[in-house]
C-alpha cells in the first residue's frame, strides 16, 4: 500500500477514476497512458477498478429494475 | 447503371406491401405480440439499410474521387483520439436504440401470467401431444398426409406435410398458455402466426402464450431436427370462437367416453383388421415399412418376426411399453384400447403372419388401467 509520503492528492484520485473509466470505456489518449504508467504504485488504480466495477454492477442491476417497471 | 438503378427501383416496387404474395419477408402473424415482433423487425432492418447506405457511401465515394490516379495523397496519422471515441459511442448509441423497444417486447412475451387456458404440448418422435389441464382433454395430433404422396404415387395437395388427423383447438381473444415438453428427443414447437417457437426439451417445461384474435387454421413445423419424421409432424391450430371451441370441447369429451364404451363391446377379427391396418398405417409403418418388412439394421421387421408370431403377451408387452434402448416407443399413451388391440392383432395376421390371434380391445382395456 502507499506509505504517507506519497499519498495521491485529490486531483491525482480524479486523474486516477478519469484514467479507469477510459479502461472500462476501452479508449485511452498516448499522453495519459504514458503518465499513468510513470506512477510509483498500481494500487490506487486497482482499488479505483474495483470500486467503479461495483458501482457499473450497482447500475446494470438498477437499469433492469427500471426497465421491468416501465418498459 | 441506369439499369441497376431502375432494376433496384422495380425491386422496391414489387416488395411492396401491396403485394400480398411477396413472402420473404418475416410472418406478419395474428397476435399483438407478432406483430410487434415483425415492427421491431422492419425498424432493425431499416436501421441496417440507412447504416449500409452511410457506410458504403461514404467509402464508395471515397474510393471514386480520392483515387490516386487523382492525385490523392494518403494521411499517415496514427491514434486519433477523437475518432476512436467516435466509433465506440455511435454504435453503443445505436445498439441501446435497438434494445429499448426490443426489451419492452421481450419483457410482454415473458409475461406468462393470468392465461386462460392452460395445455401441455409434449413433443414425441414424430407428432404431438395436447393435453388440456383443466378439461381432462387429452389427445395426439399426427401427420395425416397420405403415403402415396410423401412417395410421390399420388399428387400432391396444398397442405402437404402440413395436416393432420386432430389439430390444436384454440379459442380466439382468449390467453392461451403452453406448457411444452417432450418425451424423447429436443423438438421445437414454432407456428409463425403466433410468433412462438419454442423448443421442448424433455425434462424440461418451458411456457409461451397466444392471444389470437382473429379465427382460422394456422399451420406450424417441428423447428428441431429430431429424426427421421422430423419435417412429418406439423402442427396445425385451429382458432375457434368462444361457443365453437366450447362445443368442440363437448363433443371430444363424449367421442373419448363411447371410445372407452367401445373398449367393452366385442370384436370380429375382420373389424380388427380393418381398423388395425389404419392405425399400422399411422403409427407404425414409418419404421416398420408398408409390408412389415423394416429396414434391415435400423428397424426390425414385423413379417415372420418371432414377436409377431410368439407368445401374445410379449408382444403386447413390447407395443404398449416399448424395448428400452431401440426407437420402438411405448404406445400404451399414444394409442386407445381399441386401436392398440386392432394394431396388434393386424400385425399377427398380415403379411402371412397367419397366427389367428385375438387381441380384444376389453384385455388391453385392463392392462391399460
Amino acid at each position: 500500500m502507499p506509505d504517507q509520503q506519497n499519498k495521491l492528492k485529490k486531483s491525482d484520485w480524479i486523474k486516477v477514476v478519469l484514467s479507469v473509466l477510459a479502461a472500462f470505456f476501452g479508449v485511452q489518449s498516448r499522453s495519459n497512458y504514458k503518465r499513468d504508467f510513470s506512477s510509483n504504485s498500481y494500487w490506487p488504480y486497482i482499488f479505483a477498478g474495483l470500486v467503479l466495477m461495483l458501482v457499473f454492477i450497482a447500475s446494470v442491476y438498477l437499469l433492469v429494475r427500471f426497465a421491468l417497471a416501465y418498459l | 447503371m441506369k439499369r441497376v438503378i431502375f432494376g433496384l427501383a422495380v425491386l422496391l416496387v414489387t416488395a411492396s406491401p401491396s403485394h400480398a404474395d411477396w413472402t420473404m419477408n418475416l410472418t406478419r402473424g395474428v397476435t399483438d405480440i407478432s406483430r410487434e415482433i415483425y415492427d421491431l423487425h422492419m425498424v432493425i432492418f431499416w436501421i441496417c439499410v440507412v447504416i449500409g447506405v452511410l457506410v458504403f457511401g461514404v467509402m464508395l465515394w471515397s474510393v471514386v474521387y480520392h483515387r490516386k490516379s487523382r492525385g490523392a495523397k494518403a494521411k499517415n496519422f496514427h491514434e486519433s483520439l477523437l475518432v476512436e471515441i467516435t466509433w465506440t459511442i455511435v454504435p453503443f448509441i445505436i445498439l441501446i436504440g435497438m434494445a429499448v423497444p426490443a426489451t419492452a417486447t421481450l419483457i410482454k412475451m415473458y409475461d406468462n401470467t393470468e392465461a386462460d387456458i392452460d395445455i401441455q404440448v409434449t413433443g414425441y418422435q414424430w407428432k404431438w401431444r395436447y393435453q388440456y389441464l383443466a378439461e381432462n382433454v387429452d389427445f395426439f395430433s399426427s401427420l395425416s398426409t397420405p403415403r402415396e404422396q410423401i412417395n410421390n404415387t399420388q399428387e400432391k395437395t396444398t397442405d402437404y406435410l402440413l395436416e393432420v388427423d386432430n389439430p390444436l383447438v384454440i379459442p380466439v381473444g382468449k390467453k392461451v398458455r403452453f406448457l411444452l415438453t417432450a418425451n424423447d428427443v429436443i423438438h421445437s414447437w414454432w407456428v409463425p402466426e403466433f410468433a412462438v417457437k419454442k423448443d421442448a426439451i424433455p425434462g424440461f417445461i418451458n411456457e409461451a402464450w397466444v392471444i389470437v384474435d382473429k379465427p382460422g387454421v394456422y399451420r406450424g413445423q417441428c423447428a428441431e431436427l429430431c429424426g427421421k419424421e422430423h419435417g412429418f409432424m406439423p402442427i396445425v391450430v385451429e382458432v375457434k370462437t368462444v361457443a365453437e371451441y366450447e362445443s368442440w370441447l363437448a363433443e371430444v369429451k363424449q367421442a373419448d367416453a363411447k371410445q372407452q364404451q367401445a373398449a367393452m363391446k366385442s370384436w370380429n377379427l375382420a373389424d380388427l383388421m380393418a381398423m388395425g391396418e389404419e392405425v399400422y398405417n399411422k403409427a407404425c409403418l414409418a419404421c416398420h415399412q408398408a409390408e412389415g418388412e423394416g429396414i434391415p439394421g435400423a428397424f426390425p421387421a414385423l413379417k415372420n418376426s418371432p414377436v409377431a408370431l410368439g407368445e401374445v403377451s410379449v408382444h403386447i408387452d413390447v407395443v404398449l411399453n416399448g424395448k428400452p434402448g431401440t426407437a420402438m416407443q411405448a404406445y400404451k399413451e399414444q394409442l386407445s384400447a381399441v386401436e392398440l388391440a386392432a394394431v396388434i392383432t393386424y400385425e399377427r395376421n398380415a403379411w402371412g403372419n397367419k397366427t389367428g390371434d385375438i387381441v380384444t380391445p376389453a384385455q388391453i382395456a385392463e392392462l391399460k388401467e
